[in-house]
């Protein structure tokens, strides 16, 4: 993992992208247990991405430059150093403020970057996939999040109709 | 809890959930760096698991196949 990062790291470097930080499954191993996810999340300002003559969207200059890299593309994501790393560029308003408002951790000996708790979260109720609000409750009930941020979060986000189910279903104060 | 004082005859359905929320905290508190070597080890069982659950749905799908056709 620790080569990963450096390696996402010499892309910020060498200008391929801007800025970045991890959220999904790796990033909510770093706040709860360790379980099963497949990939690396990524996320990057839009900024980093091609849009073709279509308007069509292209992570063609990251493939390229991981490809000069060594480093193939497979499936959805880039195979870096055994990891699947799925390059996110951040579409919606609560991930690019996410972006914004990282945590930086070290992992070995090498800094990077993830999503705060609370803007993970928020992310993954917006995402709203059964694990997503598996991992929603856990981060609640890890008592790691500041619950004041997470509803602003969620408030300026239009997240509020997705946070009040949510929360009706589980049984947490709204 | 010691492994020799575990009596599963007197476990209740609370110390189950208390052994397990206990586990969850503390693996939670481990190293991020031993966490992600966890992450790699489930990985790999997946993958490890991967033929035997396709050779498995495989055959479900076979028998619902001709379980439809003869019923």
């Amino acid at each position: 993992m620790e080569r990963v990062i450096q390696v996402i790291n010499r892309m910020q470097t060498d200008g391929i992208i801007e800025n970045y930080a991890i959220g999904g499954g790796i990033a909510a191993v770093y706040y709860l247990e360790p379980y099963h996810t497949d990939d690396l999340d990524v996320f990057i300002p839009i900024s980093a991405v091609a849009f073709g003559d279509a308007g069509l969207l292209s992570l063609e200059p990251i493939y390229s430059y991981l490809k000069s890299l060594g480093y193939d593309a497979v499936k959805e994501g880039v195979l870096i150093e055994d990891w699947l790393v799925q390059f996110i560029p951040t579409f919606e308003s609560v991930q690019d403020e996410a972006l914004q408002h990282t945590r930086t951790i070290t992992y070995d000996q090498t800094e990077t970057r993830i999503f705060s708790p609370e803007y993970l979260a928020a992310e993954l109720l917006r995402s709203g996939r059964p694990k997503d609000l598996v991992r929603v409750m856990a981060l609640i009930e890890s008592g790691k999040m500041d619950m004041n941020s997470f509803r602003d979060i969620i408030k300026r986000h239009g997240l509020t109709e997705k946070w009040t189910t949510f929360a009706r279903r589980f049984d947490v104060e709204a | 809890m010691q492994p020799g004082d575990l009596d599963l005859s007197k476990m209740t359905l609370e110390d189950l959930f208390r052994a397990k929320e206990e586990r969850r905290k503390r693996l939670a508190s481990l190293p991020f760096e031993e966490k992600i070597e966890i992450v790699k080890k489930l990985q790999d069982l997946s993958r490890a698991l991967a033929p035997i659950r396709k050779a498995n749905t495989e055959r479900v799908a076979s028998k619902q196949s001709k379980d439809s056709h003869q019923g």
